[in-house]
């Protein structure tokens, strides 16, 4: 769905994207990262809004340099600012934003009024947006994006600015979206949310991808938990000979697997060996904010 | 078995039928400009005003028919000077024009911008050109419609009460292209500088007082300073459409004008260089934001 290659974007001599690549399917993914890392740029980019300085992006099979309207006629966008007309109501804006999307006036208006049904705006809908409340406006928002039948939608901080109850209700508006056909990509600094709706992480900071990937394979990583019965000394002593990272923690050892040894395989034939018990054997899950800071660490070196 | 009552959420389904062209999005774009423009899909009060600039622009028109219709029954004696003709018609919708366009542009082009509402546009297959082009075709249409429609009643009024309508309009064929080209000379001046302040000026207040402020300042810096030199007279924007109309109709009411003896190519190309200069400013403007 996305195919990036080398891509860099300048503003000026600040550099905002530094040769990233990427090759991301069809899902919801979720580009994650601080204030500042790029997402929004890189976004930006996708759509054709921003050229590249250099490198080339594909989205949907279209090379947006190259065939920007075939890109934006297959998109949606839910920008993070305000991007709504005050005076007009929520039913004309959607309808007309679904006539810019290719819509014939008729069609736009009906499904005007049925995106705007799901994103749970009924009567308000003829109400001038500028009444609106947050939660109310990023519904619209998110309604524009999708009126016109899009394959993939740009959500950029769509839950911006909502409380909890809003939030949630977004966050499972942003789930549906799968269901519906479309593929989302879901631009956001709150990593909870990307873990709560998203099947695929691309994590950023300061403009260079830190890590892309399937969100469970991302939050496993290469790590291994054993809780032994009895004491694990023996086994322990046997993985490290095998060169494996270990670390002990009474009966809890965590194994760091490597690309030619997996733990799992490791900790069960050296329990059996030396005749020890296993209480649990699992992949050790690491939250999102975990994996990012520890990422966000090493890119920059520190401790 | 569900109850009875029951709301079903029927669901989100996917577009497979036709869509518009890219020359079908653009009309969209300029009707959606034509509304705007005249305060159609918005509270009364957003009507109020041009629509009461288009009934002063017609009615002294039907006015002019009526009374020609009236003597011609009674059989009375008409004066020419009393009756306006689509010359001098143009002093009347030129000074309504120039608060239509005062009013109506910064209507256009600044909530979009200030609501960051081209960014929603410019996701979508049309570029800010096209939106850029959409906006001026609309606005385009609704001056043109004001400028012409006044001179069409003036014609078509003394059309129906000449010995024969054809041979009036067949007596008036310079009609079609002296009105239509310079209701473009009024239309093009106004628009551009309208157009040129709402895209710098955030606030339409504000950039409706500079217009008008502006505009009116440079009539008087431009009349005071052309007994200097008559060149000077060019700072006058409201000169060009005016010296414009005259070279057209083939007349010179501007005798009191410091800069009426001006040639024409002067004031043409003091327009066509002001219109080209705005064009490039307002573009910057906007591929900025984008």
């Amino acid at each position: 769905m996305l195919e990036v290659d080398g891509l860099h974007f300048s503003y000026g001599d600040f550099h905002a994207l530094k040769g990233l690549d990427l090759d991301v399917p069809q899902g919801r993914i979720g580009l994650v990262g601080a204030n500042g890392a790029g997402k929004t740029t890189l976004v930006r980019v996708l759509l054709g809004l921003a050229p590249a300085s250099a490198g080339t992006a594909r989205v949907l099979g279209h090379d947006v340099a190259i065939e920007p309207d075939l890109v934006q006629a297959r998109v949606g966008f839910m920008p993070e600012g305000n991007c709504l007309p005050l005076e007009e109501t929520a039913a004309k804006f959607v309808s007309y934003a679904g006539e810019l999307g290719g819509l014939p006036p008729g069609v736009a208006r009906q499904r005007a009024a049925d995106t705007l049904t799901i994103v749970g705006l009924d009567e308000e809908r003829f109400r001038p947006i500028g009444t609106f409340s947050t939660g109310m406006t990023q519904r619209t928002k998110l309604a524009q994006a999708i009126v016109h039948s899009p394959e993939l939608v740009f959500l950029d901080e769509p839950t911006s600015g909502l409380d909890p109850n809003g939030r949630a209700d977004m966050l499972a508006l942003i789930k549906r979206l799968g269901d519906f056909g479309i593929s989302v990509v879901f631009s956001t600094h709150v990593l909870t949310d990307i873990e709560a709706t998203c099947d695929w992480v691309i994590m950023m900071d300061q403009g260079r991808i830190l890590r892309s990937g399937p969100l469970d394979a991302v939050q496993s990583g290469h790590r291994v938990i054993a809780e032994f019965l009895d004491q694990a000394e023996p086994a322990v002593a046997s993985l490290r000979a095998q060169g494996f990272e270990v670390e002990v923690n009474g009966r809890h050892v965590a194994i760091e697997s490597t690309q030619d040894m997996d733990g799992f395989q490791a900790v069960m034939v050296a329990a059996a060996e030396y005749g020890l018990g296993l209480r649990s054997l699992s992949a050790d899950r690491r939250t999102l904010e975990q994996l990012f800071l520890e990422e966000e660490s090493a890119e920059r070196g520190a401790p | 078995m569900t109850s009875e009552g029951a709301v079903f959420d029927l669901g989100y389904e996917q577009y497979r039928g036709p869509r518009l062209s890219d020359r079908q999005v653009f009309w969209r774009m300029v009707i959606d400009g034509l509304k705007k423009s005249v305060g159609i899909g918005k509270r009364a009060r957003n009507k109020a005003f041009p629509f009461s600039l288009v009934a002063l622009a017609i009615l002294p028109a039907l006015g002019v028919v009526v009374i020609q219709v009236v003597a011609k029954i009674f059989g009375l004696p008409l004066s020419g000077d009393v009756l306006l003709d689509d010359r001098e018609y143009f002093d009347w919708t030129s000074q309504l024009i120039f608060f239509f366009v005062a009013v109506a542009v910064p209507n256009l082009l600044i909530p979009d911008r200030v609501e960051n509402v081209l960014l929603v546009y410019t996701s979508r297959p049309p570029t800010i050109n096209t939106y850029l082009v959409a906006r001026l075709v609309a606005m385009a249409i609704s001056v043109g419609v004001f400028l012409m429609i006044p001179q069409l009643v003036l014609l078509i009024g003394e059309a129906l009460i000449s010995p024969s309508f054809f041979g009036h309009l067949a007596d008036n064929l310079a009609f079609w292209w002296r009105v239509p080209l310079t209701s473009f000379a009024y239309l093009a001046v106004n628009v551009g500088v309208a157009a040129l302040v709402a895209a710098y000026i955030n606030n339409r207040g504000a950039a409706i007082a500079i217009y008008i402020i502006g505009v009116n300042v440079l009539n008087g810096v431009g009349i005071g300073l052309s007994s200097i030199n008559e060149y000077f007279s060019l700072l006058s924007i409201q000169f060009w459409p005016t010296r414009i109309r005259d070279w057209v109709f083939g007349v010179n009411t501007l005798d009191d004008f410091p800069g009426a003896d001006l040639p024409i190519v002067a004031v043409l190309a003091t327009t066509i260089a002001f219109l080209t200069l705005a064009v490039a400013l307002i573009l910057r403007r906007y591929r900025k934001l984008i």
